[in-house]
């Protein structure tokens, strides 16, 4: 039985800074939104979307310091890993554990995290459907286009998320879109 | 950022930020570091009556005030801390609105009863994975986090409704100057249920 005064309940986190954390933060706070549109144009799942997007700075944050960026290559580099997670995920999918390991210990989103991530999805509609267009595409060639048509990256940093070279990405997108320009059926200019 | 965004930060500061917050900057961040940020969370809370909506500035003739009250249309209460100093007049607008919380300092002066927050076998690790699994709700008693779109202050989301009728929610509050390796700054808070009558302090250790 308690008494007056006692604590009947009782919880603190603190959360750390400094260091290398702060680098760190501000790479999340600037990629983000890119990561999880990535995860948006592959799943119209919130929580889905919102795990694969957790899982990418987790493993992000645990490689930082041993394997991590060189400077001015932070975008492709965490890309790489988001790519790297996505595949994994598909793996689960395949062998049906996904389901199992993502109930342990992630939180169930709230309503407004909901929606907001909804919206990210309806934002990516029509990079899907473009990128639904791309399926008769090597993964790479569709890749290659996502990630400098629709992400934005520059051909060379396309070239390191998707860990080819530079020479050959361009020979990737050169072939990529000329296949789609000989495809009537998609309306995308490239 | 969105408050998605800015939780997922928060569980992904704490779970793996450690030794990142341990390892030396390569740079100096190109933003000037916040004071540190602090995810709380408890269970409990009580009735407010009425459905509308207002938010109340419990400091007057500062762009920020040191605190904000709104009652929220649900029935919540949203409790917005921007300074650790000001809490009595906090305290008095939650106490004008019938809400047991009250935020408190956590200092080594303090000469209240209270027992401090329990450490032994029923202690964080427990009260961590029942918070957790309150949290993991959407109809979670208290909420908290950084506030959304700004760099400064803590929100709480307090559903007054569960707070038990002999309870206080204490908001515990303590500064802590250049704690870590290089120079970081830190707000020390917990959240704790009192029986009442509540300390008006609570002990440090």
């Amino acid at each position: 039985m308690s008494q007056p005064g006692d604590v009947v309940y009782s919880y603190s986190r603190t959360i750390p800074s400094g260091g290398r954390l702060d680098e760190f933060e501000l790479l999340y706070r600037s990629q983000v939104g890119a990561v999880s549109a990535f995860f948006a144009r592959r799943s119209r799942n919130p929580q889905l979307i919102a795990d694969l997007t957790a899982d990418t700075f987790a493993e992000a944050m645990s490689s930082y310091l041993a394997h991590g960026p060189a400077e001015g290559s932070e975008r492709p580099w965490l890309f790489a890993i988001a790519r790297h997670v996505y595949a994994k995920h598909c793996e689960r999918s395949s062998r049906r554990e996904s389901a199992a390991i993502r109930e342990q210990g992630r939180q169930t989103l709230a309503e407004d995290e909901i929606e907001e991530l909804a919206e990210r999805i309806d934002m990516q509609r029509s990079a899907r459907q473009l990128l639904a267009a791309l399926a008769s595409l090597p993964a790479i060639e569709r890749e290659a286009i996502e990630l400098v048509h629709v992400a934005g990256f520059t051909p060379k940093e396309a070239a390191a998320a998707l860990g080819v070279s530079a020479g050959t990405l361009r020979v990737r997108l050169f072939r990529a879109r000329a296949r789609l320009r000989k495809e009537s059926a998609t309306n995308v200019q490239f | 950022m969105s408050s998605f965004d800015e939780r997922l930060w928060a569980e992904l500061a704490s779970n793996h930020g450690e030794p990142l917050a341990a390892a030396p900057a390569r740079t100096r961040p190109a933003h000037p570091r916040r004071g540190g940020r602090i995810l709380l969370a408890a269970g409990a809370a009580l009735t407010l009556a009425g459905g509308t909506t207002a938010t109340l500035a419990l400091t007057a003739g500062t762009t920020t005030p040191a605190f904000a009250v709104t009652v929220n249309r649900d029935g919540s209460v949203t409790l917005t801390l921007n300074q650790l100093l000001g809490a009595k007049a906090a305290n008095a607008k939650l106490a004008s609105l019938g809400v047991n919380v009250r935020v408190v300092a956590r200092e080594r002066g303090c000469m209240a009863t209270a027992t401090t927050p329990p450490t032994g076998p029923r202690g964080l690790r427990t009260e961590h994975r029942l918070i957790e699994s309150i949290l993991s709700g959407n109809d979670a008693p208290v909420q908290s986090g950084p506030r959304p779109g700004v760099d400064t202050g803590l929100e709480f989301r307090i559903r007054p409704d569960e707070i038990p009728a002999a309870d206080t929610l204490l908001i515990t509050a303590r500064r802590v100057e250049a704690e870590g390796a290089h120079g970081s700054h830190a707000v020390g808070m917990s959240v704790a249920l009192y029986r009442d009558p509540a300390p008006t302090c609570v002990p440090l250790g």
